[in-house]
């Protein structure tokens, strides 16, 4: 059997079982939040995405009879797809996107660190174009925890939500109608914080990203409101993005000159697709687009450094 | 994977991010509570208020509620002392003019029973054809009223009786009668007898003597217990029904189904088919001027002419006066010549006038005039603007609050917003024991 497990921190103590509990470890504050918040079905649809992800990358490896890796990254997988879901989506339609990320973006180009986009946001996004009717399938973080019905029906959702008659402060605990994950920056930030301190992502990377995105956003905000740039920052979930989709170092990578350049790239397309639209376009795109792109950007740099190389030898 | 140390050294920071986290989540909850509230109650408030005006609202639990046809939520409305003070119904209902939903937001006063608002539903889909401005006219008939309401006249203004307000056009006073021409399956023959004064019905009696002249009248074997019927007595139903047509005076009004039951008439589980049969008929005798007396005049020519001997002699008459004939054997006494039925009087007097039409009025100062279709199967009742007991929804014509007059031109309308009210009303009376 081959391994075919590799990565840039195959050298170090920090090895793919390492990097991949550090990110599982760093979802547990939102986890956390979805709990609180959306009770029972919030913690099944965690727990079913992420059984579901491993599940899926178990067997597709063994048909292909290759090794699956650590059992902790498709775990991650699952979850920061279920984070993204609305907290009453039926489970099928979570599967659907499991399936999608799992077998078609990950296994089918070649299992783990072959895939041109980010699995679980593809997964998402899949979910987005062929359910979207289930992004209307949010709820008020508090209310009927114990209730599990929605996981086989759905719902019909909430109606016209007016983030403007939130408070400061439940914005940033994320107790606003939204998706299960996404939406508590507090807890978010402490992610990011055990990410950066036990080097899971470098600091400078999802920090280009939210810079970048902010200046962006300063830039077009100058003349009206700027409290609208931190509305947006607050609200918008790219703080997730960030921390949990863009340096996910199978598709990008966190460290380097490549990473800033993929943030820059990624906060660019966010900022453009903030005039266009919202939900989980903005978590999602921007991330999907960049890791797809990331893969171009560093063929090109190698073979823009190899050519330097032979002129010199010349 | 890892080794001993490193899987100790992630499961405490596992456990230390999750201790964390949770104080933090729940440090924020209670950190935002106040204003969660606030905004919930805003929000309530923009919408509720519109149809209760109250303090604050709290949604009453959906356990209550789930399962109950029709009812989408229910809000107590609270004052700033936190007491009652009505309650906010959201209501669904079907528009039977498109097929879609309707819904409504019902607002209920706790003390006295009556709306206190009625306005679509912010969250309704707009499917329906039912209009802002045809909700608006049935809130303007029914604010302030007590609940539940029907729909057709208004029937109860203080100080007036019942039955000066709606009666049946073209009665004329006196006692009538009817009898069914053939017996049932018992042996007993039904009749009415009915006493109309100042063209009112005052009176109805239903009973049923047998054949068999030994046996007792019907009503008098149910109350020996030896004629059973399902629920109450026969004698306590008949009672109970004869009231009811008094009360609306028109046999239509008592909503038969096709099966020859009611659902309107708390107590009445019997078939009414040949009670209503024989009250129309009292009635068309009634315009026709064909009283009891020529009823029965008739009724022993008749039978005179089938026997061609002496009526007296027949001893078809019992101790009560009644002529006990089964006109069974006797198919064609009570066909015309082209071959349609005959009623007695149609029989003797050979007037073939239609004395069927039910329009009633207002007998004063020129109320109120309503139709009276004729189609009472199913409870339903087809004429447009007729007072109209499938209105009351299931409820009983005796808990029926207000009248109103409804929707000119658009009786389906009427119905369903009716319907919402009503809905709302069967709710707090079923589900919270209100108004018991």
């Amino acid at each position: 059997m081959t391994d075919r497990v590799q990565g840039p921190f195959i050298h170090t103590e920090k090895n793919d079982a390492y990097i991949s509990a550090v990110h599982l470890l760093s979802l547990i504050p939102v986890m956390a939040a979805a709990v609180v918040y959306y009770g029972l079905r919030g913690a099944l649809l965690i727990l079913f995405c992420a059984a579901a992800f491993t599940a899926s990358d178990t067997i597709c490896a063994r048909i292909r009879k290759v090794s699956r890796g650590s059992v902790l990254n498709p775990l991650f997988c699952g979850a920061v797809l279920a984070l993204m879901l609305p907290p009453d989506t039926p489970l099928y339609v979570a599967l659907t996107g499991v399936l999608f990320a799992s077998v078609v973006v990950r296994q089918i180009p070649g299992g783990r660190g072959a895939s041109i986009v980010n699995p679980p946001a593809a997964g998402r996004l899949f979910v987005r174009i062929v359910f979207p009717a289930n992004e209307a399938a949010l709820a008020l973080p508090g209310g009927s925890r114990m209730s599990l019905l929605s996981l086989l029906t759905g719902s019909k959702g909430l109606d016209d939500i007016d983030l403007s008659q939130y408070s400061v402060s439940e914005l940033v605990t994320g107790r606003y109608p939204s998706f299960i994950g996404t939406s508590c920056v507090v807890m978010i930030v402490i992610g990011i914080i055990y990410l950066v301190v036990k080097k899971g992502v470098r600091f400078y990377g999802p920090a280009s990203y939210i810079l970048m995105l902010t200046v962006l956003l300063l830039v077009k905000d100058l003349h009206n409101d700027t409290s609208e740039t931190w509305m947006f920052i607050i609200t918008s979930g790219v703080l997730f993005t960030a921390a949990y989709l863009m340096f996910d170092d199978e598709t990008t990578r966190s460290f380097g000159m490549i990473s800033i350049v993929s943030a820059f790239i990624c906060a660019f397309i966010t900022f453009m697709l903030s005039f266009k639209t919202t939900g989980i376009d903005l978590i999602v795109v921007p991330a999907v687009i960049t890791s797809a792109m990331t893969g171009i950007l560093d063929y090109s740099r190698r073979v823009i450094l190899s050519m330097g190389r032979e002129r010199t030898n010349v | 994977m890892f080794d001993r140390d490193r899987v100790v050294r992630f499961t405490i920071e596992a456990v230390c991010l999750a201790l964390v986290s949770v104080f933090i989540m729940v440090l924020g909850i209670f950190a935002t509570n106040g204003n969660e509230y606030e905004r919930v109650q805003s929000g309530y408030y923009e919408t509720y208020n519109q149809v209760l005006e109250a303090s604050s609202y709290q949604p009453i639990q959906s356990s209550l509620i789930s399962g109950y046809s029709g009812i989408n939520g229910v809000y107590e409305g609270l004052d700033a002392e936190g007491n009652p003070v009505g309650y906010v119904i959201e209501v669904e209902v079907t528009d039977h003019n498109t097929g879609y939903p309707l819904e409504l937001l019902v607002g209920v006063d706790y003390n006295t029973a009556s709306l206190t608002g009625l306005m679509r539903d912010p969250r309704d889909s707009g499917m329906s054809s039912v209009t802002d401005e045809q909700i608006g006219i049935i809130a303007a008939q029914t604010l302030g009223s007590q609940i539940p309401v029907a729909y057709g006249v208004d029937l109860q203004t203080e100080g007036q009786d019942i039955s000066d307000q709606v009666r049946l056009e073209g009665l004329n006073d006196g006692i009538y009668y009817a009898q069914s021409l053939s017996a049932d399956r018992s042996g007993y023959i039904d009749y009415v007898e009915m006493s109309i004064e100042n063209g009112v019905i005052t009176m109805v009696q239903w009973d049923a003597f047998n054949t068999d002249m030994n046996i007792k009248n019907r009503r008098e074997s149910s109350l020996d217990g030896v004629y059973e019927v399902s629920g109450l007595n026969w004698a306590s139903q008949s009672y109970i029904l004869c009231h009811a047509l008094i009360d609306v005076q028109n046999p239509d009004l008592l909503a038969m189904k096709s099966d020859g039951t009611t659902d309107i008439i708390d107590g009445v589980t019997v078939n009414i088919r040949t009670f209503c049969n024989l009250c129309v008929e009292c009635i068309e005798n009634s315009r026709a001027g064909f009283d009891k007396d020529m009823y029965f005049a008739g009724l022993q020519e008749i039978v005179d002419g089938l026997f061609e001997g002496d009526f007296a002699s027949l001893g078809v008459v019992n101790d009560d006066g009644y002529i006990v004939f089964s006109f069974d054997g006797y198919p064609g006494v009570f066909l015309g010549e082209d071959g349609t039925s005959l009623n007695l009087r149609q029989r003797v007097t050979g007037d073939m006038s239609d004395y069927s039409d039910f329009d009633s009025s207002a007998a004063d100062g020129g109320g109120e005039t309503v139709d009276g279709g004729r189609s009472n199967e199913d409870g339903v009742r087809m004429s447009d603007t007729s007072y109209d007991v499938d209105s009351v929804d299931g409820l009983p014509m005796t808990e029926i609050k207000t009248f109103i007059e409804g929707i000119e031109g658009h009786i389906v309308i009427t119905s369903d917003i009716v319907s919402a009210i009503n809905t709302a009303y069967r709710f707090l009376k079923d589900y919270l024991n209100w108004m018991a």
